[in-house]
Parts: structure tokens; C-alpha cells; sequence
């Protein structure tokens, strides 16, 4: 009765590949908390912030998919789930992020503070004992919500029954209003506050849409993989044309953050606002912001317009290849020009990092997909993402 | 796409439909006399569109002077009125093309009503900006021609201009969209009637339909179309309008937030005027068999989540005018929730945040009566959100010897009326001579939920 799904295998090169640049991004920074602090601080705070984006957007994507009773994705769903895995980890990261504040955030200076009006008034706010706890409750919180969610969806591999989709649907309900109040407070604390005195209601909604860019790109990576490791039976055509109609509708959704916050302060002109762009509009900064929006929004756009390529899995990899690079600009740009400089820099510190960090990524997701069964099979909307050959098996083991 | 469906899934449509016997219930109510409660309904609001013409009349030959207005708020009323009804119009858009293009096909039974609804809101925003203009027969010197004038050329750089091309753009897509989807019904319409008037007029205006599959198929490929022409042109107008504030320098105006955050609100609010009208609707026309409880129950949560967006707004706001350490701002938020319009504040907040929270039980999404009543709250909330982000912005001056109260005249209060009466004129008649649900949609999603 239940489907046979085979077991995962990551060819050893793949392997040796990844925990290599893994190992080289942990070298990296290592040499570099004592070559460079100054410019490793800012890179690491960069991963780090990229790696929650990867395992939380995922985690919100499997929310997304219960609260709305959607039966599309759950043939995949293992793999955004296997991406919530990262999550503790980037808990990991944060505490080391704290060894980094004082080299980061100019407010936790104590000097700094008492020559600074602003800074004093936002004192209650921005100070180093409320900012760590802070950041430990949003992850304690992303980290048990996620953990909840597939720790039922697993167990209904087993019996199949109905009440893990009820309590799951109860705890996506929670995790995405907590999920995302979190999240949006996290960018507030960690990526806004390094440029203190400036502010920007939609600044949260900018680097929530790219996370959610960002983890569907990942997962599509993963379905391409999954793809060629030979599962097309189980991975469809028809997903990926929904993840591409889904990649071209947050990237435009990415743009559209963006414009509205660039054009905004640019009309109304007030020197408290343009100070964000005054760094990032000239010079070298000038070029990658324009870049940013092309990697970001016109080359996604133009690719996965036209209907042949939104099943393309070479146009999907390469797209969301860009995607994941562009991700890693936008939040490039948002740190650096205020903790390194005025110009642009990019060396061994930056490559290296950025490397280390999807390595690692991609090796903890895939060593996690290696030891589960790579199909929910006893979910009750399974039926409705399978090829027509498999459903009448499908909807047997549910609902006991 | 697959014939199976999961277990958890439920019939969209209930009782157990032929084709035949969906097009004579759509039909009914367009083959039958109109009843008391329809005539009732009709001469009330035709009466109050009377007054409102009444008002506008007057204002128009008086002057704008006829209103509440003063040096320091120059926007009050009218504007929130646009306001409001544009986003009224949101959620038939939302409905039509959005929820089309993520395949939700629940949408069947409300999109065609929702989407007149969308028409007629938009027909009464328009008019608040044509008023306030004065001299609204000069209306078309907003429109960039060459002219005779200077040449006076509009100002590109203007949101009120760029407001004339999104809201006229986006009228003209949805009066299409509509019409596209309407065309299949008009024909069976025109195959059913019979007297000879009725059956010229349809043929009329179902342009020929011939029911071929090659219509079928040029039908399908015009409706994705105009769906995802339709879809980036819903979120544009709320955003625009949205920027006829935040591209200021008015504390309360000016906030990059504010274009996600108009969408989202308008989508709230549009969802709530279409649970007003459909929990009506459904009952008076005997539809409940197609506007199911769980169409109700869904466009309740599609209430809670994108109120949920609108609370999320208002507390990034709240935070971000204390955390921006500026007098103004601060001032801007402090006044709105303790100043002398907190009640107007309170009223939104209410409104707003606090009531649509009932909506996480599912007993009271299942609940006709409360939702209903959560529905109107809801509206009541959103006229008074815009009301509050206009007024309380403005009679604070960055001077104080100009600190002024606003009250709006009877005239305004009277336009306001019409406008209702406008869109209620608009709705019954558009129930009485045009299908209220997409019968060729409908039949569609009749096996939808059922395991062979």
C-alpha cells in the first residue's frame, strides 16, 4: 500500500565538495577574527543573517502550506523541511554573532552613546543585555515551532493519522504570526541597527521578501538536484512550474518592497532618510545597488516569463543560482558600506564566508535528507501532487 | 489536473447539481418579477443616490467652500471617501485574478459579483477626486494632450497624476475582465429567453458567442491574460494612492511602508464589503447551495490574515515613530491615539485589530450573524483608518498658531450617503439583469471534492 520511495544518496565528489568549503569557510573565519576582525564581523553577521533566512523561509513556506490546505507541494515537502534543520545551527551562529557586537553596532559603545542624543533616546531599545535576549527568544521560538512541525509531519509517515494535519495546521497558524513578528524585529535589531540613527518602516518587509526569495530559490535548487539523483517520478514537471510561478511572483514582490522604499525617500528628500542612500548611491556602492536589482528582479523576470523555461530545470537551477547570489548582494550591501567602507571590497574574507556558509548549508540539509523517508506518505494531500498513476495507492494508510 | 482529491477535501458546491439545474437557479432571479423586498431595497437606495446628487450639485455650484475644509486641512472627507471606496474595490480583483492564478477554485461562486462590486466601487471613488477639483467640468486637463494652454503640460512628477492613470487603467481592465467572463452567460441567457427584445439584446452583448471549442479556447487564453494583466495592476493602484501621501514630508504621511500596507488594508476592507453583500445575497436569492458556509469561512480567514498585515503595519509604525527619536513623528502618534481625535483612533483600532481577532474561532467563522456583524465593523474601521491618517495628520501644523479642528458639513456627509446610494443603485440592477454567479465557472468545479 504505501509507495516505495529509494533512499537518498549523495555521490562522495559532491560530498568531499561540500564539507571542503564548509571546512574553508570555518578557516576563513577564524584567520579572520584575527587578520581582519574588522571585515569578518560584518561578513559573518552577512552568513549568518543569510543562513536564518534559508531554514526560516523554509519553515514559513511548510506554514504556508498548511494553514492554506494546499496539496500541490507535499510531494516535496521533505526538503523545505529538511532545511528547517539549519536552524538551530544559525542558533549557534547567533552566539557567536554576540563575541561581534561591539565591532559591529556603533550604539554599544558606551562613548559613542553619551555624546548622542538619538542614541541615547533609543537606549531602552538598543543595549547589549535586551538586544541578546532579544535575539535568543526569536530563535528559541523559530527553532521549537519548526521542530514541531516536522516532528508531526514525520510521525505520520508511521500510523497516518488525520490529527498531526490538525495540529500542524494549528501550529502553522502560530508560527507564521510569531514567526514573522519575530522576524521582522530580528532585522530591525540586527541588520537596521548598524546604521543607528536611521529608520524605515518598510525596511523589515525588504528582507522578509528576500527570504522568502531566497528559500524558494534554495528549495528549487533542491528539487533540480533531487531531479537528477534520479527522482523525476516523485518531483514533477508540474512542481517546478509552481515553484517558478512562485519565484517570479516574489521577485517582482522583492522589487516592489524595494521601489517603494527607494522611490519614497528620494521624493520626499529628508536628510534623516537619505542617509541611507547617500552611501549606497555613488561609486562602486552605486554600480552593485543597480546590480542588486538586476540580479534580484530583471533577470529572474525576463527568464521565467516565457512558459517553456518555467519547466526548464537548467533555466530553474541558473535562475535561482542568481537568486541566491543576488541575496547575498542585497544583504551585502545593506551591511558593509556602513561597517567596511566607502568602497566595495570583496577578497577572501567575503568569497570565502559566503562559500563556507552554503556548503555548509547545502551539506546539512542533504545529509538530513539522506536519513528520512523522502515522501510524506501517509499525508492526506499527497494524492493531489502525485502523477495520476500513483494516486489510487496514495489514498490508502490515511485517515485511520 | 488530477481527478483525485484528498480526503480532507469538501465539494465546493453543494446538493447534487445537474448542469441543467445550475443554469436555471442563476437564472431565476433574471426570468422571475422582482420581488417587494428588491423594489424596497431599490427606491431606498435610489433615493439616497438623489440626495447625494442633490449635494454634489449644490457643491458645485457654490464651491468647495460648501465643505469643512480650512487652511490647515485641506483633505479630509472627500479624499478619505476615495480612499475608501478604492479599496472597496480590491477584493473583486483579488478574487477574479489573483485567486484564478493560484488555482483556487472556490472562487468560482463569488467572482463574478465580487468583480461587479470592484466596478461600481471604483465609479464611486472616481467622483471624490472629480469634485474636489471645483471645476470638474475641466476635468480632462488632467489628461496629458497638446493644448493651447502655454502649452501647459501636466506634472509627470505628481502622485495625483499618476493616481488618474492607475485608477482609469485599472478600470478599464476590470470593466474588460468582467466583460470577458461574462460573455459565455450572456449567451445562455440569450438561448433561454424568450421575448424577442430580451434575446436581441443578449445576442448583443454576448458578441456572437457561438460555444465552439475554438471560443472556448480564445476565451481561456484572453481570461489567463487580462488575469496577469489584472493582478500587478490591483497592487499598483492602492500603491499610488498610497503615495499621494507618503511621497510628502507630513509626519503620519510619510512612511515607506505605506504602499504594502494600502494594498493590504484594501484587500481587508474590499473582503469585508463582500461579506456584507454575500451573506445577504446568498439568502435572498437562494444561493446557499453555491456560497456555501465554507466560502464564507474562507474569505473570513482571507479577513483575518490581511487584517493581520493592517495590525502588523500599524505596530511597525507605532515602533518606528518612537524608535525614530523625532519630535515629529512621535508627536504625529502620540496626538492620534491621546489628541482630540482618539476617539477616531480608538474607533479604527477597534475596528481593525481587535474585533476581526474573534474570527480565529472557527464557530464564529461558521456563524452568518457575527460575521456579518464583524463584517460592517470592519468597514466602519477602514473608512475611519483613512479618516485618521488624513485629519490628524494635517490639523497639527508645524505651527501652532495654525492648530485647527476639522468637522465635515452636511453637504459632505450627504455626498458620502450618495455614493452609497450610488454603488447599492449599481448592485441591484446588476442583480437583476445579469448572472450574479459565473454559470460557465460554476459547472466546472461541480465535481470538485468528490472522488469519482
Amino acid at each position: 500500500m504505501k509507495i516505495e520511495t529509494p533512499k537518498l544518496v549523495i555521490p562522495g565528489p559532491a560530498k568531499t565538495i561540500m564539507l571542503a568549503f564548509a571546512f574553508l569557510g570555518v578557516v576563513v573565519f577564524i584567520a579572520g577574527l584575527f587578520l581582519a576582525p574588522e571585515r569578518i564581523w560584518p561578513n559573518f553577521l552577512i552568513n549568518e543573517f543569510y543562513l536564518l533566512n534559508l531554514g526560516l523561509g523554509a519553515a514559513l513556506f511548510i506554514a504556508t502550506l498548511y494553514v492554506s490546505n494546499a496539496g500541490w507541494a507535499t510531494a516535496f515537502r521533505r526538503l523545505p523541511e529538511a532545511m528547517t534543520v539549519v536552524l538551530p545551527f544559525a542558533g549557534i551562529g547567533v552566539v557567536i554573532l554576540i563575541f561581534g557586537i561591539h565591532t559591529l553596532y556603533e550604539w554599544s559603545h558606551e562613548a559613542a552613546l553619551l555624546q548622542d542624543k538619538i542614541l541615547l533616546g533609543k537606549r531602552a531599545w538598543l543595549n547589549e543585555p535586551f538586544f541578546i535576549g532579544r535575539l535568543v527568544f526569536y530563535f528559541l521560538l523559530w527553532i521549537v515551532l519548526s521542530r514541531l512541525l516536522v516532528k508531526y509531519s514525520l510521525k505520520q509517515d508511521e500510523d497516518g493519522r488525520l490529527e498531526y494535519t490538525f495540529k500542524n495546521v494549528k501550529y502553522s497558524a502560530i508560527f507564521l504570526i510569531t514567526g514573522v513578528l519575530m522576524f521582522v524585529f530580528a532585522s530591525i535589531d540586527l541588520i537596521m541597527s548598524l546604521q543607528p540613527h536611521w529608520y524605515s518602516t518598510i525596511f523589515a518587509l525588504i528582507t522578509l521578501s528576500g527570504m522568502i526569495t531566497s528559500s524558494l530559490a534554495a528549495i528549487t535548487i533542491l528539487m533540480v538536484v533531487m531531479r537528477r539523483l534520479g527522482f523525476k517520478e516523485l518531483i514533477t514537471k508540474d512542481h517546478l512550474r509552481d515553484m517558478s510561478s512562485l519565484l517570479l511572483t516574489f521577485s517582482v514582490f522583492w522589487v516592489y518592497m524595494w521601489v517603494s522604499q527607494h522611490m519614497l525617500i528620494w521624493y520626499s528628500n529628508i536628510p534623516e532618510e537619505t542617509t541611507y542612500y547617500i552611501f549606497r548611491h555613488f561609486g562602486g556602492w552605486g554600480s552593485l545597488s543597480f546590480l542588486n536589482v538586476v540580479l534580484n528582479w530583471l533577470i529572474p523576470f525576463l527568464a521565467l516569463l516565457p512558459g517553456a523555461s518555467k519547466t526548464s530545470d537548467k533555466v530553474l537551477l541558473q535562475v535561482s543560482v542568481v537568486l541566491l547570489i543576488g541575496h547575498w548582494l542585497d544583504l551585502y550591501i545593506m551591511v558593509m558600506p556602513v561597517t567596511v567602507g566607502a568602497e566595495p571590497v570583496l577578497g577572501v574574507w567575503e568569497v570565502g564566508m559566503f562559500f563556507g556558509m552554503l556548503a555548509l548549508f547545502f551539506w546539512i540539509v542533504l545529509r538530513h535528507l539522506q536519513g528520512i523517508r523522502l515522501v510524506p506518505v501517509n499525508d492526506p494531500y499527497l494524492v493531489e501532487s502525485l502523477p495520476e498513476r500513483f494516486a489510487e495507492s496514495a489514498n490508502q494508510g490515511i485517515g485511520k | 489536473m488530477s481527478m483525485h482529491f484528498s480526503v480532507l477535501r469538501k465539494p465546493i458546491i453543494h446538493g447534487e447539481k445537474t448542469l441543467a439545474q445550475v443554469t436555471t437557479d442563476v437564472a431565476r432571479p433574471l426570468e422571475t418579477r422582482p420581488t417587494i423586498l428588491w423594489w424596497v431595497a431599490f427606491l431606498t437606495s435610489f433615493s439616497v443616490l438623489v440626495i447625494g446628487v442633490a449635494a454634489v450639485t449644490y457643491q458645485i455650484m457654490t464651491g468647495i467652500g460648501t465643505w469643512g475644509l480650512n487652511k490647515t486641512v485641506g483633505w479630509a472627507f472627500d479624499i478619505t471617501n476615495f480612499v475608501f471606496w478604492v479599496g472597496i474595490g480590491h477584493a473583486g480583483t483579488l478574487i477574479s485574478a489573483i485567486l484564478f492564478l493560484f488555482r483556487q477554485r472556490w472562487r468560482t461562486s463569488i467572482n463574478r459579483s465580487a468583480e461587479a462590486m470592484t466596478i461600481f466601487a471604483v465609479m464611486c471613488a472616481g467622483i471624490f477626486p472629480l469634485i474636489h477639483l471645483g471645476r470638474p467640468w475641466l476635468f480632462f486637463w488632467i489628461a496629458p494632450y497638446p493644448n493651447m494652454r502655454g502649452p501647459l503640460w501636466v506634472n509627470f512628477r505628481s502622485p495625483l497624476l499618476w493616481d488618474f492613470f492607475a485608477i482609469s487603467t485599472y478600470f478599464t481592465i476590470s470593466l474588460v475582465f468582467w466583460y470577458i467572463g461574462l460573455m459565455p452567460d450572456m449567451a445562455t441567457l440569450r438561448d433561454r429567453a424568450k421575448s424577442k427584445i430580451k434575446k436581441a439584446v443578449y445576442a448583443f452583448m454576448s458578441f456572437g458567442w457561438d460555444g465552439s471549442t475554438r471560443t472556448w479556447q480564445r476565451y481561456e487564453t484572453v481570461y489567463l491574460l487580462l488575469a496577469a494583466l489584472a493582478t500587478p495592476l490591483v497592487l499598483s493602484v492602492h500603491s499610488i494612492v498610497s503615495m499621494d501621501f507618503a511621497t510628502s514630508v507630513i509626519p503620519g504621511w510619510h512612511s515607506t511602508i505605506f504602499p504594502p500596507y494600502f494594498v493590504a488594508g484594501a484587500v481587508f476592507s474590499g473582503f469585508a464589503m463582500v461579506l456584507t453583500l454575500m451573506i445577504i445575497a446568498r439568502k435572498v436569492l437562494n444561493y446557499e447551495e453555491y456560497i456555501t458556509i465554507d466560502h464564507i469561512e474562507k474569505m473570513c480567514k482571507i479577513v483575518l490574515v490581511t487584517g493581520g498585515i493592517v495590525a502588523l503595519s500599524y505596530l511597525i509604525e507605532i515602533f518606528m515613530a518612537w524608535y525614530s527619536v523625532n519630535e515629529y513623528e512621535r508627536f504625529v502618534f502620540l496626538n492620534r491615539a491621546l489628541g482630540p481625535y482618539a476617539w477616531a483612533f480608538w474607533t479604527m483600532i477597534t475596528c481593525n485589530v481587535l474585533i476581526p481577532q474573534l474570527l480565529w474561532f472557527k464557530k464564529i467563522r461558521r456563524s452568518l450573524v457575527i460575521v456579518f456583524i464583524i463584517s460592517i465593523f470592519v468597514n466602519i474601521g477602514m473608512w475611519f483608518e483613512r479618516f485618521v491618517i488624513i485629519v490628524t495628520s494635517l490639523h497639527r501644523d508645524f505651527l501652532p498658531s495654525s492648530w485647527v479642528m476639522y468637522k465635515p458639513t452636511i453637504i459632505e456627509i450627504a455626498t458620502l450617503a450618495g455614493s452609497f446610494g450610488l454603488f447599492f443603485t449599481c448592485f441591484l440592477l446588476f442583480v437583476r439583469f445579469i448572472p450574479f454567479i459565473a454559470i460557465g465557472e460554476v459547472k466546472g468545479v461541480l465535481n470538485y471534492g468528490k472522488n469519482k
